[in-house]
């Protein structure tokens, strides 16, 4: 049990480091775009490349933010039920939507090699900024692979019965 | 056995592509006596346009429409058919375009759409320059306008006449000319009526500056599934004729466009040899280059340029 | 089975397990994969699954997302919305139900640099509820009034349901944002409405409030500056076409922390904590999107919406008819169902079955909006309430089940409007555009 909890702070700090990175993208996307707009208007030569720039920082900032959203169980469900079961029951449907997202996200991961590795053979480039696109599918796959890591650990965690974090209400309707 | 064929498109159900595809549907099926059909999702409805030669790659799809420019670095080759100002000596017209595209594919091309088989290829009416201020009557009249533009060839080219290259989406276009945010567009005609450019701009430039390519490709190991029967009607139906058919479908589209313009009282400048030749030359270093990186890659870029020009 | 009866299963299934407490994401995904193994084969369900993750996370069109959530965020964080409820206080001090009116008022004006509704909700709850409370409010009131109020949030311009209803049914933002202003408006002044009847005709629910001098309300219309400063460089940007949608994102996100900054208002650490909660919330969305992306390849392929469409016709139902059963399909899933899943799923079957029958899709979306803002304040599952209630412990569910009850009235009120004078959401695109 003490080991367990070890793991799950490193791997807690270490998947807070990425959506930090996530925080970072999200950044340097609305500087960007605010820097376009700005040298379009004042100098008439916009940002050669900020809509890839853009595309690329959203890719970032989703992929690296959701090993830390699935940790925390933090995506939207639906717990209309909660209130008709018994707490055995709920725990039980809870452990099966565990098992589920881990399932989901390793076909994610797994669906994914085949067009990462095309984009890499074929030479795919990002327009205007010259980009090789395999580097973008090695960060998506990166976060995710991240993510089932966490969706696992969720899963033993789950099955160890520990107290989770309460799932947070961050979203936005 | 009865096959039908899923049919992807990224484009509009009301644009060109569509009217050909149920067309070559309609024949396919008389021909085959029922035993292929077409099932065609328009609208990017199987997925987003840079995915197309994907879906039938990986056969959700067993056919689709292709837009080159799409994926940008995936068929290099094929991509110089869009080089500024360069066409057969034949004329820019769709119809020669694109025959003549779909006549180099097998030697040329097809490497570069494995996995596929091109039934046939088709390149635009070029597109041409629509002002709001200026005349355009020379290539020093270009300096310092602000142009809508999409894709890096038309980029390059903008900015090798001096111009300043600004991406605006399609439908953003007509509002952002309005509003002075850019001076100039490129569109084909044929477009220039769904997107309002007529009450807005006030000269075009002719000629056009440069195409875009499509390909209609097709899996080919669903090819080889077909009958011998179905497969023969295939190859009848499609190929350099349809290529051509389809082309006149397209010029047909650009004649009433550039009328709709001059309903609209747009003034259509035609640019002289001189300045013609003018424009030509500042496209020099880009187009060389552009084809020179094909080469070195090992790809027959220049050998695919001059036959294609010829 | 014939594919369109495949398509009906899936979906059944699809919201048999979203009840099982599968995460909502989770649940859309697994329907699309099975549902492409069922109709082709592995390879392709894992295909569309696979580009569809790497193509959503990287549409630059889907980037307005998260820098309208920073925007609201930060906003909210330098404390932009206190100030709008304080002024918004005293110009309708004196008014039956004042501070709940002020409330109302503030959260639609919230609503206009905000995109969501949750976090309308949020933001307005720790501002105004603990102010009704020390004025001796019924607080089934004060929080049904925020609950109200804050789902203004997704109609008033900018709206995330709007941004994704345009990627769905290829519409423009722009002019989407311009149709939802004239709605969000008149439904912000009819929540108004409810509040000052309740106010006048409960005495208990809200004691009178000491009325201000004219100065002091016109002072204290001048506090809010800044947020009139940031909406019209950013909605107004976007209305006279100066800057896109996603400029118009960025530059409100950078304008707000710019202002809080230099207001002192906007710490570090708040700064921080605003883009954790953006990406983390931006992420929750992103995911639910791959999800129905993935799911609505495959409804299509069924040809579901043909099946629905042919049904319609051949029961002869009149187009007014079948608009009135899609609503009240809408409000009975709303009543269970979470916002921006429920858009994603029925948009691609409904849209062509409404544009089918002559009904503008500009139109629709506000319908559309509309529907969903009910269900976020609709009990037994209403993500407004929840949210309130997860803010104020000691506030009573109950009590707030019932204290919406009567602000229900609203958004019916406004989709018959809209019925009877379709140009109150197509008028303003009109005349921009
Ligand atoms: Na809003
Ligand atoms: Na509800």
């Amino acid at each position: 049990m003490h080991s367990l909890s070890r793991l799950a702070s490193t791997l807690d700090r270490y998947f807070r480091w990425l959506s930090l990175a996530a925080g970072a993208a999200l950044i340097v996307m609305m500087l960007v775009t605010v820097a376009d707009v700005f040298m379009r208007y004042v100098f008439n030569s916009p940002v050669r490349g900020s809509y890839e720039l853009v595309e690329i920082c959203l890719l970032i900032s989703v992929f690296f933010a959701l090993p830390q959203v699935i940790a925390n169980s933090q995506e939207i469900v639906i717990d209309l039920i909660d209130g008709l079961m018994s707490p055995g029951a709920v725990n039980a449907l809870k452990s099966i939507a565990a098992f589920a997202t881990a399932a989901v996200l390793l076909f994610l991961l797994w669906s994914m090699l085949q067009p990462a590795t095309e984009a890499y053979s074929y030479g795919d480039v990002k327009l205007e900024l010259d980009f090789p696109v395999w580097i973008l599918w090695s960060l998506a796959l990166f976060g995710l692979a991240n993510s089932v890591i966490a969706s696992l650990f969720v899963l033993s965690v789950r099955h160890s019965d520990d107290p989770r974090h309460p799932p947070s209400q961050d979203h936005a309707e | 056995a009865q096959t039908t064929l899923k049919v992807s498109s990224y484009l509009p159900p009301n644009h060109t592509w569509q009217k050909a595809l149920v067309q070559w549907g309609e024949e396919l099926k008389a021909k085959t006596g029922g035993e292929v059909s077409l099932e065609i999702y328009p609208a990017a409805q199987l997925g987003p346009v840079n995915r197309q030669f994907d879906l039938v790659k990986t056969g959700v799809a067993d056919v689709a429409v292709i837009l080159h420019s799409a994926t940008p670095g995936r068929f290099p080759v094929t991509e110089l058919a869009g080089l500024p100002l360069s066409y057969p000596s034949a004329g820019q017209t769709s119809e020669i375009t694109s025959r003549r595209l779909t006549e180099l594919a097998p030697q040329y091309l097809a490497a570069e759409h494995a996995g596929t088989k091109i039934l046939w290829m088709a390149v635009t009416p070029p597109l041409k320059l629509h002002t709001t201020s200026v005349a355009v009557t020379s290539i020093d009249k270009v300096k310092g306008l602000r142009v809508r533009y999409a894709g890096k060839v038309f980029q390059q080219m903008l900015e090798a006449f001096g111009a300043a290259p600004l991406p605006v989406s399609p439908g953003e276009t007509a509002d952002s000319l309005s509003k002075g945010i850019i001076d100039a567009t490129t569109f084909p005609y044929e477009a220039t009526k769904s997107f309002n450019l007529g009450p807005i701009v006030k000269h075009s430039m002719e000629p056009g500056l440069a195409s875009n390519s499509f390909a209609l490709v097709m899996n080919q190991s669903v090819f080889d599934g077909l009958s011998e029967k179905s497969r023969k009607v295939i190859e009848e139906t499609t190929g350099p004729q349809r290529a051509g058919d389809f082309g006149k479908m397209w010029d047909a589209g650009e004649a009433e466009g550039r009328a709709y313009m001059i309903e609209n009282k747009v003034s259509i400048e035609t640019l002289s040899d001189t300045e013609l030749a003018r424009f030509k030359k500042a496209l020099e270093p880009v187009n060389a280059a552009a084809i020179a990186q094909i080469d070195q890659s090992g790809k027959p870029g220049s050998a695919f340029v001059a036959a294609y020009t010829k | 089975m014939t594919p369109a009866f495949l398509g009906l299963f899936v979906v059944l299934s699809l919201f048999a397990i979203l009840f099982c407490r599968i995460p909502v994401w989770v649940a859309l995904t697994l329907c699309g994969i099975v549902g492409n193994v069922l109709l082709s084969r592995l390879s392709v369900a894992s295909a569309v699954a696979g580009t569809t993750a790497f193509d959503t996370a990287s549409s630059y069109g889907l980037s307005v997302i998260p820098l309208f959530i920073l925007m609201g965020e930060v906003a909210s964080g330098s404390r932009l919305s206190a100030e709008l409820f304080k002024a918004a206080r005293v110009v309708l001090s004196g008014l039956p139900g004042g501070l709940a009116v002020a409330t109302i008022g503030a959260s639609g004006a919230f609503g206009a640099v905000c995109g969501s509704s949750v976090a309308t909700a949020a933001t307005m709850t720790r501002i105004s509820v603990p102010e009704m409370r020390a004025a001796g409010y019924d607080d089934g009131f004060s929080g049904a009034s925020v609950a109200a109020g804050g789902s203004l949030g997704i109609l008033i311009p900018p709206s995330i349901i709007l941004v994704i209803y345009a990627a769905i049914a290829e519409q423009s933002v722009p002019k989407l944002f311009a149709a939802a202003l004239i709605p969000g408006i008149v439904l912000m002044l009819l929540y108004i409405l409810v509040a000052l009847v309740i106010a006048s005709r409960l005495p208990g629910k809200a004691p009178a409030d000491p009325s201000a001098s004219i100065k002091q309300r016109l002072l204290a219309l001048k506090e809010p500056w800044q947020f009139i400063v940031l909406f019209t460089c950013t909605i107004g940007g976007i209305y006279a076409g100066v800057f896109s949608p996603n400029e118009a994102a960025a530059i409100g996100a950078f304008g707000a922390i710019l202002l809080g900054w230099l207001g002192r208002r906007l710490t570090w650490a708040s700064l921080a904590h605003a883009v954790k909660v953006s990406v983390v919330s931006s992420c929750v969305l992103f995911i639910i999107i791959i999800g129905a992306t993935i799911f609505a390849n495959f409804v299509v392929q069924t040809k579901l919406p043909d099946l629905l469409l042919s049904g319609a016709h051949s029961l002869g139902l009149a187009p007014a008819a079948v608009m009135v059963l899609i609503v009240i399909i809408y409000v009975i899933m709303g009543c269970f169902l979470e916002g921006i899943g429920m858009v994603l799923i029925t948009v691609p079957v409904f849209l062509p079955v409404v544009v089918g029958f002559g009904y503008d899709p500009i139109w629709f979306s506000i319908i559309v909006v509309i529907v969903v803002e009910l269900g976020l304040i609709h009990p037994p599952v209403g993500m407004n309430l929840f949210i309130i209630q997860a803010q104020m412990p000691s506030l009573n569910i109950k009590q707030l089940y019932v204290g919406i009850l009567p602000f229900l009235i609203a958004p019916f009120a406004l989709i018959l409007l809209l019925f009877a004078f379709p140009g109150l959401a197509l008028w303003l695109p009109s005349i921009l555009y």
